[in-house]
């Protein structure tokens, strides 16, 4: 699990001296331990502070300039051979869109140019400015708006300083200051012992910046003379050359931890800057540096040895590269100062695509250089054959797996992904030619397309067959190949989602006017394509109330609303189920609601649960009023929240970790308990919609990341067995006696079916029987894509979202999808709530559309769901009655997921509900179950 | 003060004399160099986890060529973490890596140790030489040197298992359980440690206990070595409840491995960071980073991972200190979910 860490405003570093501020936060840690009783842990303990450059002061040297007002008298202040620096940098933009430093000049007393030591072009990372200790500097820095800052410094002693932008200095605008010591010496790990050597010994210096999961390096040659390395070099020495590695970590200062990584080199040791300590890996965080001196091949030999991030996510990412040890002899003679230089790793200039992973609603993967396609969409990307991707995890705050959901039958380093979510990024080279669709794991809708392209062929290639994530593999003229390409476009453009505060506008997808090449080397144009198969311009079904009203409210998670108050996105809106108006809008401005995705209530329906998807934390507010109660780090990527029957206790899973939080009830919400749902050391789980059984017994959780769902006995606290059901599950639904348990499986189309005591797969319902993957054909009810899947309270049917649009409803007498009717794009959420005067509304929410449909799954009440139908449609965005705690700034409405109907009638919960409820119920639906 | 003097005055007569035997026959194991020749099997367990475990151990004297089996000191009862080689600096270690599963191609990389590039432990696709892995029908060797300057106590884990086809895949499943450690003692005998609050140098022999801590992403995974029993292992499961005799001197070896970066913290309990003469009682460790720190046994403290949803989740333990030398034990709430 990760270390959790607290919110807090950044300390202005720049503005105290970092001799001052060490002492302090020392004193504070001591005073920390010292104050918690033994064997009592009070808090969170974030990372140990560490000083950024990152304070938002609009400077970039301040690691090194906080120090100049300090009131030190080093003797290195008085020394008469301190040299004086003038350099100027330059902001520049590179081709993949990521920002970098170029050095314009770089003057010494006036009088030595060393500007030809440094790389003719803008690199990442930026010049690498080696001074020594006592030198004054001044650095003028030109910026892309035109803007020229000043800063001086003074080196005030010696070690290896990062320098970094406030705002863009995450993506490329920085790079080191490396200020040499007065005395010119180091300590090195030497024929295995520790000694001191001079700099002059040094063969080279090779700076690697850990940003994301790649490794971006800068080469020193002996004579000054700085290579840029770019990504993921293969570093080159001879044998018992001694060469100096500064590892350098870099960001994000969007997030409070930033991201943190292990080097390791293979089969070399060092020493631990600052200590006798012999190691070979060492924790890298954010703005620091680690700094050592190795002897090339030592005890070892030549060789290709790997250095690499030891965090096992971000090996996986693709942060790995080779340090190759050539022969001491390899060159004739044997001549000991010839200096083999490192070969680049892929580099911006050159077929190269960067994004952003963002919490951003359409952008969650956005491409550096913005929409290309003019489609709205900032996800896709185009790069030649043997091109380069790199992904970085820069504007999120929560945790993801970079993962490939669709590529190029036999393509080469496919399939990409994680076997965890982690913080960090990913890079991976893309050889053969065809469509890459990159996706989270955890949030599918989060995609990156990339199309790999072989220049020498006509149109853009998409390949001829396509493998998706679950196995299959399908041509490129296929239906189902268009339905993807088509969901790619709809999902990553917020102008291409369904809008339905103004249905006089009929529905408008933009596709790119592009051509491409598919199978058989046919060329065929997108737009022409997709509008031919799928129709343009289509009326939206009009909204219409259900004619029967709702008891209560309905809640639904707007996930991707944007509010003025707050730079992360969503809000939970409620709607009056007699009036069907939306009545209220919460955004919680005061703690950043974050991509809120699914909603429980106390037992007095006083209260919203909330979780916070993209985020660590679960919030309490007000039914009525809105208020913010209570907001509780509960662990990585909150996806669901229920309460258990008998203790009104919090069931919150964790989608980006591997268990289940457990809060204690109203009113203290103290986390009390974590249940692992797996073994230890076992790959990681990561549940998200789980289920409780109405008596309190049973806890499913479908394990998203290993294609198992795990059943968990309450009672003897122990997980009782784990189900292969299909790829990635996703949402559990329960019959009301817990007997039977049914798992969307998102990614193989499917529902798993559960015998819950036993643990036992007891059926699998392919939700695309009906369907010809390649005419497109349908002779049935469909369902593409299944997520939401609640049983209805009295456990006659279950209502299904499937994101591919439809809803699925299956008689659990016969579990058989009896009926399918119509849903918007990304139709996601689902959850029963109780029809005035008898039986049940399911609300179904849709991710890329503001409305939510009425479904009445029996109306006839015979228990047979065969006339199920929907009830109506009832929009989610605000009107000027609306109550809201913020402005409402952009996609009202939008990102419908969670559902929660006010009273809570599952059978289980119906029955705790304080009196009032329980008056505006019939005699049925306070005892659904019928027991 | 002497560290022989602390124990003489502390401890009690059985266990001096104990004490004295052992370090007369870790003194002549000490005099020769040994070749390790170890044959180590990789087993599949439970819910996806793969294990090293001992198959065969035989410590071979390089100068006289007599050999020891020591097999027997070796439980694979709990195969989580690996068995843990312990060497002195100057020995060789040979690992012939037996693939019992069936299936895959698990290998042993190895951290601190010196090796030629044949005994990465990784795929030619990285190493560029070969295939350094045990296929079901073909074991294979790894040979390591403790040479000068690789004196600590290290990792070693899988490196190769991955998902995709032999040949090309690079990241290991170290992760599942196939992780270990190497102690290697210097050549000088000597460590550092923090003996009643000062700095001091122990002497390898006299060092009572090891135990090995492995911060996973969720669990610790312990074992231990008693040297008061002729260095039996003793595998622990998770968050163990460590043991040792009051006023013996033992030594803690974290290991990390995984996703995650641990706040690792001791109550009542100082050592010194590697290294340094700093006294510390946490330290912050990501995956296979280590942290190696000697001390004297003589109070009861808890030891845990610094955050909170870690502590929920029972990622803590106990260090008991006890007059006679007792057993550390598994947490007995826990053994259930171990294997």
């Amino acid at each position: 699990m990760r270390t959790l860490v607290k919110h807090t405003k950044p300390i202005k570093w720049g503005q105290i001296g970092m001799r001052r501020i060490l002492p302090m936060i020392i004193a504070s840690l001591i005073l920390t331990s010292a104050l918690i009783p033994a064997g009592v842990i009070q808090s969170t303990k974030a990372f140990i502070p560490i000083p950024q450059a990152k304070n938002n002061d609009g400077k970039v040297f301040d690691t090194l300039s906080s120090n100049i007002s300090t009131n030190n008298t080093d003797a290195n202040k008085s020394l008469t051979s301190s040299s004086i620096h003038d350099i100027t940098i330059e902001e520049q933009v590179l081709p993949d869109g990521e920002p970098a430093y170029k050095m314009l000049r770089h003057l010494i007393n006036n009088s030595l140019d060393v500007t030809g030591n440094y790389s003719n072009i803008a690199t990442i990372p930026g010049p690498a400015i080696v001074i020594n200790e006592g030198d004054t500097v001044h650095v003028s820095i030109k910026h892309l708006d035109g803007n020229i800052t000043q800063e001086d410094f003074i080196a005030p002693h010696p070690g290896t300083f990062v320098y970094q932008d406030d705002k863009l200095g995450d993506r490329g605008l920085y790079g080191v200051v490396i200020v040499n010591p007065h005395h010119q010496m180091t300590v090195a790990l030497v024929d295995g012992k520790i000694t001191t050597i001079p700099l002059s010994e040094i063969d080279k210096d090779i700076l690697l910046f850990m940003v994301g999961s790649t490794f971006w390096g800068l080469e020193i040659a002996k004579n000054g003379t700085q290579t840029p390395l770019w990504t993921n070099p293969v570093l080159v020495a001879q044998e018992n050359q001694k060469v100096r590695f500064h590892i350098v970590g870099i960001g994000p200062s969007s997030n409070p931890s930033g991201h943190s990584h292990t080097f390791h080199l293979h089969a070399h040791r060092w020493v631990d800057q600052g200590t006798n300590n012999i190691i070979d890996v060492k924790e890298i965080h954010p703005g620091t540096s680690h700094v050592f001196v190795i002897d090339s091949g030592d005890g070892v030999g030549p060789g290709d040895w790997q250095f690499h991030c030891h965090v096992f996510a971000h090996m996986e990412a693709g942060m790995m590269s080779t340090f190759k040890v050539l022969p001491a002899n390899s060159t004739s003679g044997a001549n000991k100062t010839v200096v083999q230089t490192s070969i680049p790793g892929a580099s911006p200039y050159h077929n190269f695509a960067a994004f952003s992973v963002s919490d951003e609603p359409g952008k969650w993967f956005r491409n550096l250089k913005g929409d290309i396609s003019g489609t709205g969409s900032e996800s896709l990307a185009i790069i030649n054959k043997s091109g380069t991707v790199n992904f970085m995890m820069d504007a999120t705050n929560g945790v993801h797996t970079v993962s490939s959901i669709i590529y190029p039958k036999n393509a080469n380093n496919m399939p990409f992904s994680q076997m965890m979510a982690y913080k960090g990024g990913a890079i991976v080279k893309l050889e053969d030619p065809g469509l890459y669709v990159f996706a989270c794991s955890l949030h599918p809708f989060m995609l990156a397309a990339v199309i790999v392209d072989d220049p020498a062929t006509k149109g853009l290639d998409l390949g001829a067959e396509l493998t998706l994530v679950n196995g299959d593999t399908i041509p490129t003229n296929s239906e189902l190949a268009l339905r993807l390409l088509r969901t790619l476009f709809i999902v990553t453009s917020t102008s291409n989602w369904q809008d339905y505060s103004n249905q006089t506008k009929p529905w408008h997808v933009t596709y790119p006017d592009v051509d491409v090449r598919i199978v058989n080397d046919t060329v065929v144009n997108v737009k022409n394509v997709l509008e031919k198969t799928y129709g343009q311009n289509q009326t939206l079904t009009p909204l219409s109330n259900p004619v029967t009203p709702a008891v209560g409210e309905i809640w639904i998670d707007t996930q991707f609303e944007k509010t003025s108050g707050k730079t992360k996105p969503g809000t939970a809106t409620a709607i009056n189920g007699t009036t069907w108006k939306v009545s209220k809008k919460v955004s919680l401005p005061q703690i950043e609601m974050n991509n809120p995705h699914n909603m429980w209530t106390d037992r007095n329906q006083d209260l919203i649960y909330q979780t916070m998807w993209f985020d660590n934390r679960t919030s309490v507010f007000n039914r009525t009023s809105g208020e913010l109660i209570k907001d509780i780090q509960v662990g990585d990527d909150p996806s669901h929240v229920m309460t258990g029957t008998k203790t009104d206790k919090l069931y919150v899973a964790l989608n980006g970790e591997d268990g289940v939080t457990v809060l204690s009830p109203n009113p203290d919400f103290e986390p009390k308990k974590f249940i692992l749902l797996q073994s230890p050391a076992s790959p990681s789980t990561h549940p998200h919609g789980h289920w409780m059984s109405a008596d309190d017994r049973y806890m499913v959780t479908p394990d998203a990341l290993t294609g198992t769902t795990t059943i968990y006995d309450m009672l003897q606290d122990k997980i009782i067995g784990k189900v292969k059901t299909g790829v990635s599950p996703v949402a559990v639904g329960m019959l009301p006696d817990g007997s039977k348990s049914y798992v969307a499986d998102f990614f193989d189309s499917s529902i798993s079916v559960i015998d819950t005591a036993n643990a036992t797969l007891l059926k699998k319902i392919n939700l695309l029987e009906n369907y010809d993957p390649i005419s497109g054909n349908k002779t049935g009810p469909m369902g593409f894509l299944p997520i939401q899947t609640p049983v209805s309270p009295d456990g006659q049917y279950m209502v299904t979202a499937n994101t591919g649009g439809t809803i699925t409803v299956l008689d659990t007498e016969t579990d058989k999808v009896v009926k399918e009717l119509p849903c918007d794009p990304g139709c996601h959420g689902v959850n029963f709530g109780a029809k005035k005067g008898g039986g049940y509304y399911a609300y179904v929410s849709s991710t890329f559309s503001n409305e939510v449909i009425v479904v009445d799954g029996d109306p006839n009440n015979d228990g047979d769901p065969i006339d199920a139908k929907v009830a109506g449609k009832v929009s989610l965005v605000a009107s000027a009655s609306t109550k809201t705690d913020d402005t409402i700034s952009g996609l009202e409405g939008t990102g419908g997921q969670g559902v929660l109907a006010i009273p809570n009638v599952y059978d289980g919960w119906v029955q705790n509900l304080p009196s009032y409820w329980k008056g505006l119920l019939t005699d049925a639906q306070q005892n659904p179950s019928g027991l | 003060m002497t560290i022989g003097l602390v124990i003489a005055n502390a401890v009690s007569f059985g266990s001096i004399g104990n004490a004295i035997a052992q370090s007369n026959q870790k003194t002549e194991q000490r005099s020769h160099p040994k070749n390790h020749e170890i044959q180590m099997g990789v087993k599949e367990l439970s819910d996806d986890r793969i294990a090293y475990k001992i198959n065969k151990y035989i410590l071979r004297d390089l100068v006289d060529n007599s050999t020891t089996d020591i097999t027997s000191n070796y439980d694979n009862h709990i195969p989580i973490p690996g068995p843990t080689i312990v060497a002195n600096e100057g020995d060789k270690i040979e690992i012939t890596l037996i693939n019992e599963m069936g299936w895959g191609y698990p290998s042993v990389h190895t951290h601190g140790a010196h090796y030629r590039i044949a005994s990465d432990g990784t795929l030619k696709d990285l190493n560029k030489v070969s295939d350094q892995a045990a296929s079901p029908s073909q074991p294979y060797t790894f040979e390591w040197d403790a040479g000068n300057g690789t004196a600590g106590s290290w990792p070693f884990h899988d490196h190769t298992l991955g998902r995709n086809v032999f040949g090309k895949s690079m990241d290991g499943l170290e992760t599942v359980g196939l992780f270990s450690s190497i102690i290697i003692n210097p050549a000088n005998g000597k460590v550092d440690a923090l003996i009643d609050g000062i700095p001091t140098k122990v002497n390898v022999k006299d060092i009572d206990k090891d135990f090995i801590l492995f911060v996973n992403d969720d669990v610790f995974w312990g074992s231990e070595i008693d040297y008061t029993k002729n260095g039996k292992h003793t595998q622990l499961g998770i968050n163990p409840t460590l043991t040792a005799a009051n006023n013996s001197i033992v030594r803690f070896n974290i290991q990390s491995i995984g996703n995650e970066f641990h706040n690792f913290e001791m109550n009542n309990v100082h050592w010194l960071k590697p290294g340094t003469n700093t006294q510390i009682n946490s330290h912050l460790i990501g995956p296979l980073a280590n942290h190696v720190f000697t001390i004297k046994a003589d109070s009861n403290a808890t030891y845990f991972d610094n955050s909170k949803i870690n502590l929920l989740a029972g990622m803590k333990g106990n260090f008991v200190v006890a007059d006679n030398n007792g057993k550390s034990s598994m947490n007995p709430e826990r053994d259930a979910n171990v294997i």
